[in-house]
């Protein structure tokens, strides 16, 4: 990868004109030009004046990262431009203002550019009119099913209708029927009478998937939107359609019926399924992960993210989870079990100790296993898992934290150089105790059927020498992992260890963004997140004192790893902060 | 006038009503969708129409009219359809605004009596909703 990401440091500043306009009487300066959906410059819009001016303006087919399409007409304003004499010169006021010519008719404010001296109106009777209208027209026709409709909650058609609408119908005639539960594809429902042909889901497939699947058919009121007869919806992006949908239309099939909107905590997160790192946001309830949605970061993913990682989280909660530390297959208690284990490393002889961890490791994690690294003149390696990337989002590496793993000293350049020399060392007797982290060392290249749910389909395992019977040689193998696997059976020492969602942490991403996480469910039984008890281990190995918060954890191995150094847990906010790597 | 600044010569014997019926059943076809004015109000107003003109009506069906066909025009659309579909309705109701509440109420009067005879015939139009 080179150097660090050309998305944190924003574009070169040209110098934009400015130009002063108004909105609702309020006098702002805006530029001329902003970036439109693509980024690239383009004139600047009502809508984003608005938006700047923090009035806002109700939209259903505008989104800031869609081509426009200025179909839903909810945004309608009224404005008025500086009026012109007939020698082109600015008109004035009695008290020498500039006279404002009102249009005759409105705009709307997603399309509409503005020019210098515009006024913009979104507070008038008219604009209120206009809106009531627009709001009355989307709702003659719809099913009103919000008790069975899983947008509810998180709907534009309710808030909208709240806020701007009327609150009775005087409709009587019948309303016009369309397709219910359409099977558009392996992810997605379309229940056609609740769609308010915004066209976001068309626009967002041509153009950001560049998949051109979803269409509109018939005409007028009758308007439904449909695939191309014969074929399903079906790319790896479709899921996206379901969060822009400002109504109840695309529903998610994996998630529709499962929880109503409302009782879910939202929790900031990461998704582990590639290096790319898209941010996301956790819904769960009880202890329970219910969805995963994409959480906007401009450097990272944008506003979107792949179905594949999106529905990556159901083996969190398998029953058959790692719950005990078991030492020789017996159940024991953390803190026997890590004493037991700094007695045996503290006995161990200068290079006689190997450790493998994992790239879906945190940082913090990481760091700890390399801290015992150089205690022990360790020799240490994670594991490679190579996929297919894709043109949008989806990274070649599968790992999300290769780069902490390189940048923490446990792998180098090329993650897995060392396996066949770990291998060698066991065979030949100089390694005596390995240390496993998160990964099922035995497991061989398999094929994508055969993969457990924690694995991302479309990965490839190294092939190496560490083979059941070569394990069998050491005389102390430690491992942590999540879910149970030959490795973990082959444990004289498991300790059971947490999925992200519910730990803190950190990664690196492909791109060398570092991005925290928080916490969303409870670890499954006495499983602990390993950062904690890896500083338990350490603490244990060297008699120093560990920190007992993610955030000391995280600043002091700031402040030991170089390409980390200056960053604090505080400063890396929401969305990251890019270093080179 | 029809819409579509055209201009239609009818004698006095045609049906006002029935005439505009059919005038926004067309439009209500052709309205390609794209904008939620047009294309929810041009159906809306065939409908209308099309109750009021097979014995459904109400009195207040003409100002029904008017209202919807005034959420349509005046620039709120994509392209000049929706001042096309709503113009003829604005205009017709204006000009024989009595046409259509006699309609509507001379409906409403013999359901009144078929109820009344018939121990509350259902309602069928405002049932609908
Ligand atoms: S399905 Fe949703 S996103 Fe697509 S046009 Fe309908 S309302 Fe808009
Ligand atoms: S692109 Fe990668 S990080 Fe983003 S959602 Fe997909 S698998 Fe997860
Ligand atoms: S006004 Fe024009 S663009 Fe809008 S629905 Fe009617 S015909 Fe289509
Ligand atoms: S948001 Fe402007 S027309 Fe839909």
């Amino acid at each position: 990868m080179s150097a660090a990401t050309k998305t944190d440091n924003n574009p070169a500043p040209t110098a934009i004109e400015m130009i002063k306009v108004k909105v609702d009487g309020r006098e702002l300066e805006v530029p001329r030009l902003s970036p439109d959906w693509q980024g690239k410059l383009a004139p600047t819009t009502m809508i984003q004046v608005c938006e700047a001016a923090k009035q806002d303006v109700p939209h259903y087919c505008y989104h800031p990262k869609l081509p426009v399409a200025g179909n839903c007409r909810m945004c309608l304003v009224e404005f008025g431009t500086p009026a012109l004499g007939p020698d082109r010169k600015p008109l004035l006021n009695a008290d020498g203002t500039a006279r404002i010519a009102k249009s005759p008719r409105p705009a709307i404010a997603c399309a509409t550019p503005v020019s210098p001296g515009m006024e913009i109106y979104t507070s008038t009777p008219g604009v209120k009119q206009m809106r009531e209208g627009v709001l009355e027209s989307l709702l003659i026709n719809h099913p009103l099913d919000c008790p069975i409709c899983d947008q509810a909650g998180e709907c534009k058609l309710q808030e909208y209708s709240v806020d701007y609408g009327q609150s009775g119908s005087r409709f009587v005639e019948a309303k016009v029927h369309k397709p219910k539960s359409v099977d558009l594809g392996p992810r997605i429902m379309l229940d056609a009478e609740r769609c308010i042909l915004c066209t976001r889901c068309i626009r967002f497939t041509k153009d950001i998937a560049g998949d051109d699947k979803l269409g509109i058919v018939n005409r007028g009121s009758y308007n439904t939107i449909s695939t191309f007869p014969g074929t399903a919806f079906d790319n790896n992006y479709t899921l996206n359609t379901v969060d822009i949908c400002p109504v109840g239309a695309l529903t998610s099939k994996d998630f529709r019926f499962q929880m109503r909107v409302w009782f879910l905590k939202d929790t900031k997160s990461i998704c582990t399924s590639c290096g790319t790192g898209c941010n996301v946001h956790i819904g769960s309830r009880e202890e329970k992960i219910y969805r995963y949605t994409p959480r906007e970061n401009e450097a990272v993913n944008g506003h979107w993210m792949c179905d594949e990682g999106r529905l990556n989280y159901k083996w969190i909660q398998r029953t058959d989870r790692l719950r005990d530390v078991l030492v020789h297959g017996c159940k024991s208690s953390w803190g026997e079990a890590l004493r037991e284990i700094a007695h045996k490393l503290k006995q161990a002889p200068p290079g006689s100790v190997a450790i493998i961890g994992s790239a879906r490791q945190t940082n913090e994690e990481l760091w700890l296993l390399s801290r015992l690294k150089s205690r022990f003149g360790a020799i240490s390696d994670s594991f490679p898992r190579d996929g297919q990337p894709d043109k949008l989002l989806v990274s070649a590496d599968k790992n999300p934290n290769s780069n902490g793993a390189r940048l923490t000293g446990i792998s180098f350049t090329e993650a897995g150089i060392n396996l066949a020399k770990i291998a060698d060392g066991i065979q030949g007797g100089v390694i005596k105790t390995l240390l496993v982290f998160g990964e099922n060392v035995v497991k061989r290249a398999v094929s994508p059927a055969a993969l457990s749910e924690k694995e991302t389909t479309t990965e490839a395992i190294e092939v190496h020498g560490i083979t059941a019977d070569v394990l069998a040689k050491l005389e102390t193998l430690i491992v942590s992992d999540i879910l149970p696997n030959e490795t973990t059976r082959l444990a004289h020492y498991l300790l059971p260890g947490c999925a992200h969602a519910e730990k803190r942490g950190s990664f690196t991403s492909t791109k060398g963004r570092v991005q925290k996480f928080m916490q969303a469910v409870e670890p499954a039984g006495d499983a602990r997140p390993e950062w904690d008890f890896l500083q338990d281990l350490v603490c244990n190995v060297t008699g120093k004192e560990g920190f007992h918060s993610i955030e000391g954890l995280f600043n002091e191995m700031a402040k030991s790893v170089p390409a980390f150094n200056g960053l604090t847990w505080a400063g890396l906010g929401e969305t990251g902060v890019s270093v080179k790597i | 006038m029809s819409g579509s600044s055209a201009i239609i010569v009818v004698d006095d014997t045609v049906d006002i009503v029935g005439a505009l019926a059919n005038l926004s059943e067309f439009y209500a076809h052709e309205s390609c969708g794209q904008c939620t004015p047009c294309r929810e109000g041009s159906l809306w107003m065939s409908k209308t129409l099309h109750r009021l003109s097979h014995g459904q009506g109400r009195k207040g069906d003409a100002d029904y009219l008017l209202k919807i066909a005034d959420n349509i025009p005046g620039g709120r659309t994509i392209c000049a359809f929706g001042e096309a579909c709503s113009w003829p309705v604005q205009s017709f109701v204006a000009k024989f605004k009595d046409e259509f509440v006699a309609k509507g109420a001379e409906d409403e009067a013999r359901r009144a009596r078929q109820s009344a005879g018939l121990g509350g015939e259902k309602e069928t139009a405002e049932a609908q909703h």
